[in-house]
C-alpha cells in the first residue's frame, strides 16, 4: 500500500475544495499545486470519492410519490387544525365575554346583598360617621370599608363607617352568576372579583 | 437575512412565473397564513427537497421521510403563525426553522425507530436506500459490487460520526446548503460549520484508506 501523505499546508484547501466551498484565490493556487504533487491529487480524489459514497443518491420515484402525497396531507393538516383553533378561540371569546357579563351582573346584584345584609342587622352600624373617609379609593378590596361606603350608601349615610358586608350572599351571588354551585370549594372563578371577594373572606 | 433560497432558478424566470415565486419566504408565510393556498405550494417547492434531504437517512421507508417532512412542515408554520401576532417580531426565519426541526424530528425517529426493531431485524441494516444495488450476480456487476461494498463502509462510517458532524454533512452534501446556511440552520457559527465538515470528510476519507490501492 502506498499511500503518500498530502502536502500538510495543502490539507485544508484540499478539503475546501472537497466541501466545494472556497474563495477563488485559493481555489486557483490549489489547482497549480495539484497539477504538480501527485500525492494531493490523490488524497482530493479521495477525499472527493469518500463524500461520493456518502451522500445519498436523488429521491427515487417512491420517495418523490410519497412527498408528493404529504404535500397535500400537509395541507389537509393545515386545515383541520385551523378549523379546530378557530372554533378554540371562539369559544375563548364566548367564556370571556360570559366572565365579563358575570362580573357585571354580581356588580349589580351585590349592592341588593349588602343592602338586604343591613337592612336584617341594623343595630351593628355605629354612630359617628368619618366622612373625610367617604371619597377616599375607588376600588373595592384593600379600602372596602371607606370605597363601598362611597359606592353603595346605605339608607342611613351617617352610620356606614363599621358596616360589615354579607360576604356569604354576595359570594353566592357571584357563583351563581358563573354557572357554579354555591359552596363549591373547588370551583375556579378566573376573573378578578372572585379573588377580590375571596381575600375579603379570609380577613 | 433569508433571501437566496430560490437556488437553481434564475431571478428572471421566479419573476416571470409571477405570483408566488417572486416573493421572500416571510412574504410567502404571511400570504399563507392569510388563506393564500398558492404561497404554501411555492414553500413546499422551495424548502421541502432540503427538508426532505436532512431526514432521509434516517427514515426506514419512503413514508416515513414525507412524513418527518410533513411534520417539519406543520410545526414550522404553526411557529410562523405565533410569531406573526407577537408585537415586536423580527422576520420568521423559515428556512433555518424547518431543517432544525427536520433534523430533530429525524434523530428522535431514529431513536424510535431503534427501539422497536433492535430485536428482529437487526441483521437488515443499513438505511434503507442501499438496497438498489442489490442484484449483483452477473461477473460484470462484479465492480459495482465492490463500489456498493465501499459505499457502505463509508455509510456505516456517515453513522458512525458525531450528531453535530453528521448534521452539517447531510446539510451540506445532502441538501447542498451554503455554510452560512448550514450555520445558520444549526445555530452555529460559520467557521464551525466549516470545522465539523472537516472532521466529518477526514473520518470518511480514513475509512476509504485500506482501499487506497484502488484507481
Amino acid at each position: 500500500m502506498t499511500v503518500t501523505r498530502p502536502c500538510p499546508e495543502f490539507e485544508t484547501l484540499l478539503l475546501d475544495r472537497a466541501a466545494g466551498s472556497f474563495a477563488a484565490a485559493a481555489a486557483a493556487r490549489l489547482e497549480a499545486h495539484l497539477a504538480g504533487c501527485e500525492a494531493c491529487r490523490a488524497e482530493a480524489a479521495a477525499l472527493q470519492a469518500a463524500l461520493a459514497a456518502a451522500s445519498l443518491p436523488p429521491p427515487s420515484e417512491a420517495e418523490q410519490r410519497a412527498l408528493d402525497r404529504a404535500q397535500v396531507a400537509t395541507l389537509r393538516h393545515w386545515r383541520g387544525a385551523e378549523g379546530s383553533r378557530r372554533n378554540r378561540s371562539l369559544l375563548q371569546g364566548f367564556s370571556a365575554g360570559f366572565a365579563v357579563a358575570a362580573a357585571a351582573a354580581v356588580l349589580v346584584i351585590a349592592p341588593g346583598a349588602y343592602r338586604r345584609a343591613q337592612q336584617a342587622e341594623p343595630q351593628q352600624a355605629e354612630a359617628g360617621a368619618a366622612p373625610d373617609n367617604a371619597g377616599a379609593a375607588a376600588t373595592v378590596p384593600d379600602n372596602a370599608h371607606a370605597s363601598t361606603a362611597a359606592a353603595y350608601p346605605g339608607p342611613e349615610p351617617g352610620r356606614v363607617a363599621g358596616w360589615e358586608p354579607d360576604l356569604e350572599a354576595a359570594w353566592e351571588a357571584a357563583a351563581l352568576a358563573v354557572g357554579e354551585a354555591p359552596g363549591d370549594e373547588e370551583s375556579d372563578l378566573a376573573w378578578a372579583g372572585a379573588a377580590d371577594f375571596t381575600d375579603l373572606t379570609d380577613e | 437575512m433569508n433571501e437566496p433560497h430560490d437556488r437553481g432558478r434564475s431571478p428572471h424566470l421566479a419573476v416571470l412565473l409571477g405570483g408566488a415565486a417572486g416573493r421572500s419566504d416571510e412574504a410567502l408565510v404571511g400570504a399563507f397564513l392569510a388563506g393564500e393556498e398558492a404561497a404554501f405550494a411555492e414553500l413546499w417547492r422551495r424548502h421541502s427537497p432540503a427538508a426532505h434531504a436532512a431526514v432521509r437517512r434516517f427514515a426506514r421507508t419512503p413514508e416515513d421521510g414525507a412524513d418527518l417532512v410533513q411534520r417539519a412542515f406543520l410545526r414550522a408554520l404553526e411557529a410562523a403563525r405565533r410569531s406573526a401576532r407577537l408585537p415586536l417580531r423580527g422576520p420568521f426565519p423559515f428556512r433555518p426553522f424547518i431543517l432544525r426541526v427536520a433534523l430533530n424530528l429525524a434523530k428522535n425517529h431514529a431513536r424510535d425507530e431503534a427501539r422497536w426493531r433492535r430485536a428482529p431485524v437487526e441483521a437488515v441494516d443499513g438505511d434503507g436506500l442501499t438496497a438498489t444495488s442489490g442484484d449483483g450476480a452477473s461477473p460484470a456487476a462484479e465492480a459495482s459490487l465492490l463500489r456498493a461494498e465501499r459505499d457502505e463502509l463509508v455509510r456505516a462510517a456517515v453513522r458512525g460520526l458525531p450528531r453535530r458532524q453528521r448534521e452539517v454533512l447531510t446539510l451540506r452534501v445532502d441538501a447542498g446548503l451554503s455554510f452560512a446556511d448550514v450555520a445558520q440552520a444549526l445555530g452555529i457559527a460559520e467557521g464551525n460549520a466549516r470545522v465539523c465538515f472537516h472532521h466529518a470528510a477526514r473520518r470518511l476519507r480514513a475509512a476509504l484508506a485500506p482501499r487506497e490501492d484502488e484507481p
